[in-house]
């Protein structure tokens, strides 16, 4: 064997032989591939998008109302709008958005090399943007105008059979195939969570994102397939003609009351899923820049699972004409926030406690970095809905259902909090997802507009359900003391949706176009095993793993406080 | 200038190949190995079936709540001239409870490697799946309920059809599986793809018994 003759400085020791570095993961490039970082990212892209459209038909909806009388669209278009916006919203941005950031974040966290299904993750991938594609054919079929019922689908098949192909199949069946994507996504989830995760990491040691998505995503496993199958009664119903949402009249049978009572019971839940995602970042965010560990921890993660079991006693409180049984979804829809509040003073209590070990001047520098600035955004909606819901569950007459104070409550205790929730993640872990971070100056700009722009608009939502102002109305007349609050729904809106397209491009120039400085691999002092690797990580996420001993194992390597 | 043989694996002076992608942690800090990106861990694949049945239980859960809350609403059930004899689904159902026992057989002799055991247990299993897919075949089109005649046709067609579709998806398991068996691919500790399968087989059985239940026992009134 031929030997080479070289010199002992002829090596240079700190120069290590590198391998190439890895591909950077970007938009779209998980389609096609099993690593699951990418994968993340193309579930947020699709989400992305449904985002900004939604968005414009809600300034489209709010320009329509910005003053009395006004004639912009017709009250069948108006309705046709706000359809759209909610469903396009809540089915292809909301829950493929999460889908997204936890196939991207969870097996990191974990500490494993990859989902627990790859290829299944692909085809709820695919089958999202077939749903997506079905549902964007809706508005541009024939029977469009007929959509008028809200996202809520209510009085979903008023024209009887006759309607094969036309809009609300398309409609129906595209939300069918998402929440069956979803269902698939999120079962893919529990596997890796439950079987992959590193040694030492006990369920009790899970990062708390992840436990909130183990606790989400078994709620969303348990409600999700109920509006699958109550999806394919309605496309039967319509296909066929078979009155099964009728009203007793009819000779063939059918219930008018069926369908409120099989979508509140499974969108209820998924509605409480979605906040205890959105709780489980900021959860997660707030103990980072903190600098230590939650405050209770273990109160945490039981408050987390405390609004998953309890967000299925309240759905009935959502569905109007429900008398039998009422009090017991009342007391549902109100002790569910106890645990949201309980969750809420941990990251208060943490805080505090951070000043006192570490000064609060310290604390006070990192409450300034975006992520966290997103999470005091989050905070303060989340306190505006907690007030709000909790109105809205003991109103005995029943009239804030009906009216803005709807409109108002659920985007502050549900939608608002899970965008926030996502645009915080998309900071937070943008360096694991495409190897660099988002910009801060974008990121500061598009806080104060989305935050500010959800106030402005839900907040006079509020004191229009006050004065009883009906959920659906198109146009409203100059007697009416409405116009200033419609007004500045309409202002907020805009002010909403242009936060968001800020937040889009600030995504697009950092993980699409490359720009700004690459990230370190730990940017914001973690606590959590997705720190300890590279920025982006390799395919299979880790090289080598730290020994996990404690909940922080990120943590305990910088402070050696292991053991 | 004297030269030195240089061995680049010896431990002095050597250098690591280091990966670009491999962490910046601490000196001293406890490393382990990373986890073996292509191993499964076992029991994944059941898990994973497992949850999916019960994601597929809570959709069976909404068909039946649509039964049953018309039903309560309706005047006569099934209407008056409708007649469904409960011959045919009681011999499905017996069908299907001895296919789990050849089910467990088949799951038993791969587990121990058994090959003549297994192909009769797969094949005696896939025959019985057939004929109960078959029988739910015949019951809908002997019945020819029109779907729009009534909500009770709707529902009955709807929730025999349905289970048709799983049984059909796992017979089409068990023959894909079956192969893998009996080309010797699984042994004691990796016959995982084998017990989810089963897993979906007895889900589905079980899910029959609920469906029989549901539309032919406690079906009646008027």
């Amino acid at each position: 064997m031929a030997l080479t003759e070289t010199s002992p400085e002829d090596v240079a020791p700190e120069a290590p032989q590198e391998e190439p570095a890895p591909p950077v993961p970007s938009f779209g490039s998980g389609a096609a591939g099993n690593d699951h970082k990418p994968l993340g990212s193309a579930f947020l892209g699709v989400a992305l998008l449904f985002l900004v459209v939604g968005g414009v038909l809600a300034v489209l909806m709010r320009a329509q109302l910005l003053g009395p009388d006004a004639d912009l669209v017709s009250d069948r278009q108006y309705r046709s709008l706000f359809t759209f916006h909610g469903s396009y919203l809540v089915f292809l941005f909301l829950l493929p958005a999460w889908v997204g950031v936890a196939t991207a974040v969870v097996p990191l966290q974990i500490g494993a090399a990859r989902l627990a299904f790859p290829r299944l993750q692909t085809l709820a991938f695919w089958l999202t943007a077939v749903g997506g594609m079905l549902m964007s054919f809706a508005p541009f079929a024939g029977g469009a105008r007929r959509i008028t019922s809200g996202w809520a689908l209510n009085s979903p098949v008023p024209e009887g059979a006759g309607f094969a192909g036309d809009a609300v199949e398309f409609l129906v069946l595209g939300i069918a195939v998402v929440l069956v994507a979803v269902v698939l996504a999120v079962a893919n989830l529990l596997v890796t969570i439950v079987k992959f995760r590193a040694p030492g990491l006990t369920t009790r040691r899970l990062p708390v994102f992840s436990w909130s998505v183990l606790v989400g995503g078994s709620v969303l496993l348990l409600a999700l397939p109920v509006l699958v199958g109550s999806l394919l009664l309605l496309y039967v119903d319509h296909h066929f003609g078979s009155d099964l949402f009728s009203g007793f009249t009819s000779s063939r049978g059918g219930n008018p009351l069926l369908w409120s009572r099989l979508f509140w019971f499974a969108a209820y839940p998924m509605l409480w899923a979605l906040v205890i995602l959105a709780l489980g970042v900021a959860s997660e965010i707030v103990a980072t820049f903190s600098g230590r560990p939650l405050a209770d921890r273990a109160k945490a993660r039981a408050g987390l699972a405390a609004i998953g079991a309890l967000a299925f006693l309240g759905w009935g409180s959502e569905v109007r004409n429900l008398r039998s049984g009422r009090y017991i979804f009342v007391i549902g829809a109100l002790i569910v926030l106890a645990p949201v509040a309980g969750v809420l003073l941990n990251w208060l209590l943490t805080l505090r406690k951070a000043g006192e070990e570490q000064g609060v001047d310290a604390v006070r520098g990192r409450m300034m970095a975006t992520p966290m600035l997103h999470v005091l955004g989050l905070l303060s909606v989340l306190a505006a809905g907690l007030g709000a819901s909790a109105v809205s569950a003991l109103d005995a007459t029943g009239r804030s259902h009906s009216n803005y104070w709807q409109v108002g409550q659920q985007h502050l205790m549900y939608f608002a909090p899970a965008t926030l929730a996502i645009v915080a993640a998309a900071h937070y872990w943008a360096p694991k997802l495409w190897g660099r971070k988002l910009s801060d100056g974008l990121g500061r700009l598009e806080l104060l507009l989305i935050v500010g722009g959800t106030h402005l608009a839900f907040l006079p939502a509020l004191a229009l359900g006050i004065q009883d102002m009906p959920r659906h109305t198109s146009a409203f007349d100059a007697g009416e003391s409405w116009e200033l609050a419609n007004m500045a729904m309409g202002l907020g809106t805009a002010v909403l949706t242009l936060g968001v397209l800020v937040f889009v491009l600030n995504v697009l120039v950092s993980a699409v176009a490359k720009r700004g400085k690459a990230a370190p691999d730990d940017p914001w002092d973690g606590q959590t095993l997705e720190w300890t690797t590279t920025s982006p990580p390799p395919p299979y996420n880790f090289d080598s793993l730290p020994e996990v001993r404690s909940a922080t194992p990120a943590l305990d390597l910088r402070t050696g406080a292991a053991g | 200038m004297a030269m030195v043989r240089h061995d680049p694996g010896a431990a002095t002076g050597a250098t690591p190949v280091r990966s670009a992608y491999a962490p910046v942690l601490p000196t001293g800090s406890a490393l382990g190995p990373p986890p073996p990106p292509h191993e499964v861990p076992q029991g994944t694949n059941v898990l994973g079936v497992l949850l999916i049945c019960v994601a597929d239980a809570m959709l069976l859960l909404a068909f039946l709540t649509a039964w049953w809350t018309i039903k309560a609403g309706s005047p006569a059930w099934p209407p008056g001239d409708v007649q469904v004899g409960t011959y045919i689904p009681s011999v499905i159902t017996i069908t299907a409870a001895m296919s789990c026992f050849s089910m467990a057989w088949a799951v038993s002799s791969t587990r121990r490697n058994d090959q003549r055991s297994a192909a009769v247990a797969l094949i005696l299993t896939a025959v019985f799946g057939i004929a109960v897919a078959n029988a739910q075949w015949y019951t809908i089109a002997r019945e020819n309920l029109v779907m729009e005649s009534s909500a009770y046709a709707t529902l009955f067609n709807l929730l025999t059809g349905w289970h048709l579709v799983h049984q059909s998806i796992a017979v089409g398991a068990l023959v894909l599986v079956g192969a893998r068996a009996l080309a010797g691919h699984f042994g004691r500790k990796t016959y995982d793809p084998m017990r989810a399968v089963a897993a979906f087989w007895y889900y589905t059985v079980f899910a029959w018994g609920v469906i029989m239940t549901a539309m032919y026992l406690f079906s009646h009134h008027s």
